[in-house]
């Protein structure tokens, strides 16, 4: 494979850092004493590597790594002749990544270190005059948490700046987070940065008894965290795998409940629904069809009008839905969407129907026009928007313009390609109803 | 009534022997100081993987034996002193059931920890108590605690009625994080404080609150995947394909059996998904075309089994309701020894709960289950459900 221009460059500026990184080690060297013992930095670099790549997910998408702890208890421990060149030498050894070791991709670690040993250089730097001349003492401890968790702050936006400026030159099509909405991640670092500086001071203090216990405690709620995340993907692959099984029993309506769920993401973020708000909404797109499974198939595809009886044992389905996600603590406030959907059927109540309930019942709406059913074809996906512009009284004009808004901004299209196709499946269909 | 005289009996008496130990003993406000914080551990709860809240009476006890070098009056005099109180506090706080999870397993814990630290601090002197050799004591009258607790709460489960006291046991050790994060908070903090004062506080504090909230999310994720497969395996039964609370009554029952028979805590709970889910496949049902047909108990477990497999995490789940169908042993052949024993249970109890809502007493189902003993039902299985039936008779005569 011949290098394009662009490799070039990013093989250009992965060296520069590779170079600047290298160039902050060896003044490093000259400038500062060499880490004592030597045990105890292996000790201190071990966790960092480890806790570098090892971040828990504490929040919906809130990763927090511990490695800026480690950082600021190694400055504290090192004291001031060494601490620069102590962090700096273990942020080094954490840009090799073992993926990249083995696929022999050097790009990427000789840009980490470059960056990692600079953030980490300046980071420490900073926090190097809140440290007190002598042996660390209790009186020093206010500066020392105060000047860890401002110097984290630095460590962390240098290091941001730097990857920031690699990811814009070397892949100019990714988007970046910008910093300053990373509020919580902000806050959780300058905590554990002052963590990290009090832990340094215990070590100090106490002695080297504080380390295991600290390893056991933070073991448990990392091995917590673990299972956490584990428990919760195998609670929405549960959710999911149903589901989709529960629709294979039904040729018609495969993939619905995925879609629903989709065009319910989009409106909500659409909408700024907010976080916790989009969570439930989509729990509610991926359970909300479950009842129909209770109901005999061929009621629910029956071309034509239901009978009384008939339509009584549809209702029984959504009371099936009641019934079942009224029993689970989660569920609960699903119900309330749920059967907000279903009220929407009557449009008495549509008045005060939650907002989640409305996109809900659009996506669903939506997602039914634009696919073929046994009773019918689907149809063009303009038809489908106007029906629902005309029933935005039901659904809210919010919901239906966010629906059709970001539909449009995902470039996606449903139903049927035009109108001609669509009234051929038509009269496919029929002709199969007339027979059957 | 005598819960009110109680209250008041207690609220007057322990301000007074405080006082009493703060004006008559030199150390006496120590000691009162270490009361009200043992009184007060009382209603700071730590989320349990079992679902239970243990109080943080651990760590205080720990930080306690620490800083006092092990000293019997305040490790388990001022406990003593405070029990009352706290008992109080979270009765008053959380009411009957949470009350429930502390006494008396945390403080019958706490007895043998105080009498193991005890009869160490004859042996191991004052200035060893803050080195290795005064955290392995620590550690091994904690190990005493936790254990101890387990057993009590075994011994003392309000489900020995229905279940054998194994699976209450097995499901009290299954708490052991919840105390090793107290154990640890509370020894950090009784090695550092007479070092860094007050600084100890974040010290042990911070390291705490995070375990804190990831035991927190593992119990509310842990009970929300229950009651989801709950739900779901219900969605049969409000179909009216199966009869009303079948899934949930067979669950139940095979958990009783199961941990009567030894399985492990991972396979318990393997067999009471597939319990909860093992009827899902009639909702193939839903299609008049399939319903007019024929079909057999095999094909139900083989819907279930694969409607399961759908879902990654419930593979092997699948696999117990897949082998489920298998009768024990075919006549003139050699029984199955692969066939796993959470299938073999599933099969007798899903039996049991069908024939009795054909209308069957108890005695008569479990009969039908002994002629086809030996052939559909592995006999041992079907005489343990007899001895988890006999131990409800017994307890409910």
């Amino acid at each position: 494979m011949t290098p394009t221009p662009h490799d070039r460059k990013t093989a250009l500026l992965a060296g520069g850092f590779a170079l600047a990184g290298a160039f902050v080690l060896v003044l490093l060297f000259v400038t500062q004493s060499d880490p004592e013992p030597l045990w105890l930095w292996s000790v201190l670099a071990a966790s960092f590597f480890v806790l570098q790549f090892g971040a828990v997910e504490v929040n919906d998408r809130l990763f927090v790594s511990s490695a800026m702890m480690v950082a600021f208890t190694a400055a504290v421990v090192f004291g001031r002749d060494s601490a620069i060149l102590a962090v700096a030498l273990m942020a080094s050894v954490s840009a090799l990544h073992p993926e990249d070791l083995r696929e022999r991709r050097w790009r990427q670690p000789a840009g980490n270190f470059g960056q990692l040993v600079i953030s980490a250089a300046v980071g420490i730097a900073v926090f190097i005059p809140f440290l007190p001349e002598g042996p660390v003492t209790v009186d020093d401890l206010p500066v020392l948490a105060a000047g860890a968790a401002l110097a984290a702050v630095v460590y962390d936006w240098v290091n941001f700046r730097l990857v920031a400026f690699f990811v814009r030159v070397a892949y100019p099509d990714r988007d970046l987070r910008p910093w300053s909405k990373m509020l919580a991640n902000h806050v959780a670092l300058s905590v554990l940065g002052a963590f990290g500086g009090i832990l340094g001071a215990a070590y100090v203090l106490v002695g080297p008894l504080i380390l295991p216990l600290m390893f056991l405690t933070f073991l448990v709620g990392h091995v917590g965290f673990a299972s956490y995340s584990k428990l919760r993907e195998a609670h929405e692959d549960t959710i999911r795998g149903f589901v989709k099984a529960v629709e294979a029993l039904d040729p018609y309506t495969r993939g619905h409940t995925e879609r629903v769920a989709h065009f319910a993401r989009i409106v909500g973020e659409h909408l700024d629904l907010g976080p916790e708000r989009l969570e439930t909404l989509r729990w509610a797109a991926l359970i909300h069809d479950v009842g129909k499974v209770a109901v005999p198939s061929d009621l629910l595809h029956k071309p034509g009008i239901l009978t009384d009886e008939e339509y009584q044992q549809t209702v029984r389905h959504m009371l099936v839905v009641e019934e079942v996600l009224g029993r689970v603590d989660f569920l609960r406030p699903m119900v309330a969407i749920v059967s907000g959907q279903h009220a929407l059927l009557d449009e008495e109540s549509a008045g005060e129907v939650p907002v989640e309930s409305r996109i809900l019942a659009a996506a669903d709406a939506f997602d039914a026009m634009t696919s073929t059913r046994s009773y019918r074809a689907a149809v063009t996906q303009a038809t489908a928007f106007d029906q629902l512009r005309r029933r935005a009284d039901l659904y809210g004009t919010e919901v239906v313009e966010g629906l059709i808004t970001a539909i449009e901004a995902e470039g996606e299209v449903y139903g049927s390609p035009d109108e001609e196709s669509a009234a051929q499946v038509e009269r496919l269909v029929r002709e199969r109803a007339i027979r059957a | 009534m005598p819960d009110t005289l109680l209250r008041r009996v207690l609220l007057v008496l322990l301000p007074l022997g405080g006082g009493l130990a703060a004006w008559r003993w030199d150390a006496g406000w120590w000691f009162v100081v270490v009361a009200v914080v043992y009184a007060a551990a009382h209603l700071l709860m730590i989320p349990s993987p079992s679902g239970r809240s243990l109080p943080v009476l651990a760590a205080v006890a720990v930080a306690v034996a620490l800083v006092t070098h092990g000293s019997p009056i305040f490790v388990l005099g001022a406990a003593a002193v405070a029990l009352p109180a706290g008992w109080l506090a979270v009765h008053i706080r959380h009411g009957r059931r949470v009350t429930d999870f502390v006494f008396p397993a945390e403080p019958a814990g706490m007895v043998v920890f105080g009498a193991m630290i005890g009869g160490a601090s004859m042996v191991v002197p004052d200035e060893m108590y803050r080195t290795a050799v005064g955290l392995s004591v620590i550690g091994a009258a904690a190990t005493g605690w936790y254990l101890t607790a387990a057993l009590v709460r075994a011994l003392y489960s309000r489900q020995a009625r229905l279940a054998p006291r194994r699976l209450a046991l097995v499901r009290a050790l299954e708490d052991w994080p919840a105390y090793l994060a107290l154990f640890s908070t509370g020894a950090l903090y009784g090695i550092a404080a007479p070092a860094m004062g007050v600084w100890a506080i974040p010290l042990a504090g911070l390291p705490y609150a995070f375990s804190h909230v990831s035991l927190h999310r593992v119990q509310t994720t842990r009970r929300t995947y229950r009651q989801t497969i709950q739900a779901l395996g219900a969605v049969p039964e409000a179909g009216g394909m199966v009869a009303s609370g079948h899934a949930e009554r067979v669950a139940e029952l095979a958990v009783a059996i199961g941990a009567g028979m030894g399985l492990s805590v991972g396979m318990l709970l393997r067999l009471e998904f597939a319990a909860l889910l093992h009827d899902v496949g009639r909702l193939v049902l839903a299609n008049p075309a399939v319903a007019a047909g024929s079909y057999s108990d095999s094909d139900v477990s083989g819907w279930s089994s694969a409607i399961m497999a759908e879902a990654r995490y419930l593979e092997n789940v699948a696999e117990v309701v897949a082998a489920q169908h298998h009768p024990y042993r075919r006549p003139g052949e050699e029984r199955d020894p692969d066939l796993p024993l959470a299938s073999k249970i599933l099969k007798v109890t899903a039996a049991y709960d069908g024939e009795m809502n054909k209308g069957m007493s108890s005695l008569e189902a479990i009969e039908t289950l002994h002629r086809g003993a030996a052939y559909d039902y592995d006999p041992e299985v079907v005489a343990s459900l007899r001895r988890v039936l006999e131990r409800r008779e017994v307890r409910a005569a």
